[in-house]
């Protein structure tokens, strides 16, 4: 149920993006290998979300980050969500890689766009 | 007409609003000095119930207030009101969990913060309907005492969606019922990998048979191993004073940052 609006937002960020009357023919987003939403679901969705926007044909190419590594990455990846020792930051949405971005992190890598043609004279 | 592409970078964190927010509104209840707790768990772990039993161990320490959040009626909030605790109610319609913009409109009807976002660093904003009077660790400046000290946001039923979204709360209690097994970990990791306890509720069912608390803690330990597992009853009381001291212990690090933050933030906060 999450995907919605999460699909809802890739598409926002990727129309914002693109400049205006382009075409949107790829879309890549890194989701964290914490985050429940499975690509097969995510591009589902998306289908039916882009239908009619510039990313009406698109391709949603989604890559999982890998497990974590055996030395309680995932205990670092939960501090960032709020303990009381270590407040949040707002750079910690920020798609830096860090722990809490490999976990639970959904990043918009990159669109891939086909300019609208040129217009020759008036 | 060219048919070549072109890769525009992006490199943006699709929840970055929310996580701002979030951000945004964690740093106001600091300087404010509410701590909030955000409780998930599955529909019937047992969330009121726990609620309803454990407030009673915080109101000599705390001022608390509750927010609860259905998809739909305010069968929880009327539960807790009858009770003599404050409770506001979110309805979420179809919305499966929480995040920061709507904790921020029950805080809002907590009394606790303006229904707009302010930017982080300005001050004054929080508890403009509290009641006058000194904020802990400010004694002699002026400053409000907020209305409710300690917030516990009733996050939506849910194992899975719920973990996805940052509310702003400074501390995660998930909650995990007997009944619902003890493998819960393996099945709905994220839940469980971000939040900072555990509470084993209706532990008065607890049959070491059928349900194994020392797998249960190794399972959680290895998906954060900071995390702190109490088994809970809502009705023996077993295990709620623990419970109460480890979020009275974690809101009293949390209200003292907020004091010391104070004395750094010196004339702003006058």
């Amino acid at each position: 149920m999450h995907e919605l609006p999460i699909i809802a937002r890739v598409l926002d960020l990727a129309t914002a993006s693109a400049p205006p009357g382009a075409e949107i023919v790829r879309i890549r987003l890194r989701v964290g290998y914490l985050c429940d939403a499975e690509p097969l679901w995510l591009e589902r969705y998306f289908r039916t979300a882009a239908r009619g926007t510039q990313a009406g044909s698109a391709q949603l190419v989604v890559t999982r980050e890998a497990g974590p590594p055996p030395d309680g990455a995932a205990a670092k990846a939960g501090a960032p969500r709020g303990t009381a020792d270590t407040p949040t930051a707002a750079g910690a949405s920020e798609p830096d890689r860090s722990a809490a971005d490999a976990a639970f992190g959904y990043v918009l890598e990159s669109i891939e766009v086909r300019d609208a043609p040129q217009r020759n004279g008036p | 007409m060219s048919d070549s592409t072109r890769i525009i970078d992006v490199r943006a964190a699709v929840l970055q609003d929310n996580d701002r927010l979030a951000a945004s509104l964690k740093e106001e209840l600091r300087r404010g000095g509410t701590f909030l707790v955000n409780l998930m768990g599955s529909p019937g772990a047992g969330k009121t119930s726990l609620l309803a039993a454990l407030l009673p161990l915080l109101a000599g320490r705390f001022r608390p207030a509750v927010i609860e959040a259905d998809l739909d009626s305010k069968v929880d909030a009327d539960a807790l009101e009858a009770k003599g605790w404050r409770a506001a109610q979110l309805r979420t319609g179809g919305f499966c969990h929480l995040d920061a913009f709507m904790v921020r409109r029950g805080l809002a009807e907590l009394g606790l913060v303006d229904e707009t976002d302010t930017a982080p660093g300005a001050p004054g904003e929080i508890c403009a309907a509290g009641i006058a009077g000194d904020a802990p660790g400010s004694a002699g400046r002026g400053r409000k005492i907020p209305p409710y000290d300690l917030v516990f946001v009733e996050n939506v039923g849910n194992l899975i969606c719920t973990a996805q979204v940052d509310t702003g709360a400074a501390m995660n209690l998930a909650l995990l019922s007997v009944p619902e097994g003890d493998d819960k970990p393996l099945k709905y990791p994220p839940i469980f990998a971000m939040a900072d306890a555990i509470a084993v509720t209706k532990a008065d069912y607890l049959d070491r048979e059928t349900f194994d608390l020392a797998a249960l803690r190794g399972r959680v330990a290895a998906l954060k191993p900071d995390s702190r597992v109490i088994a809970v009853s809502a009705r023996s009381g077993e295990g709620l004073a623990e419970l109460a001291e480890f979020i009275a212990e974690r809101a009293a690090a949390w209200l003292s940052g907020a004091a010391r933050g104070d004395r750094r933030a010196g004339p702003r906060h006058l």
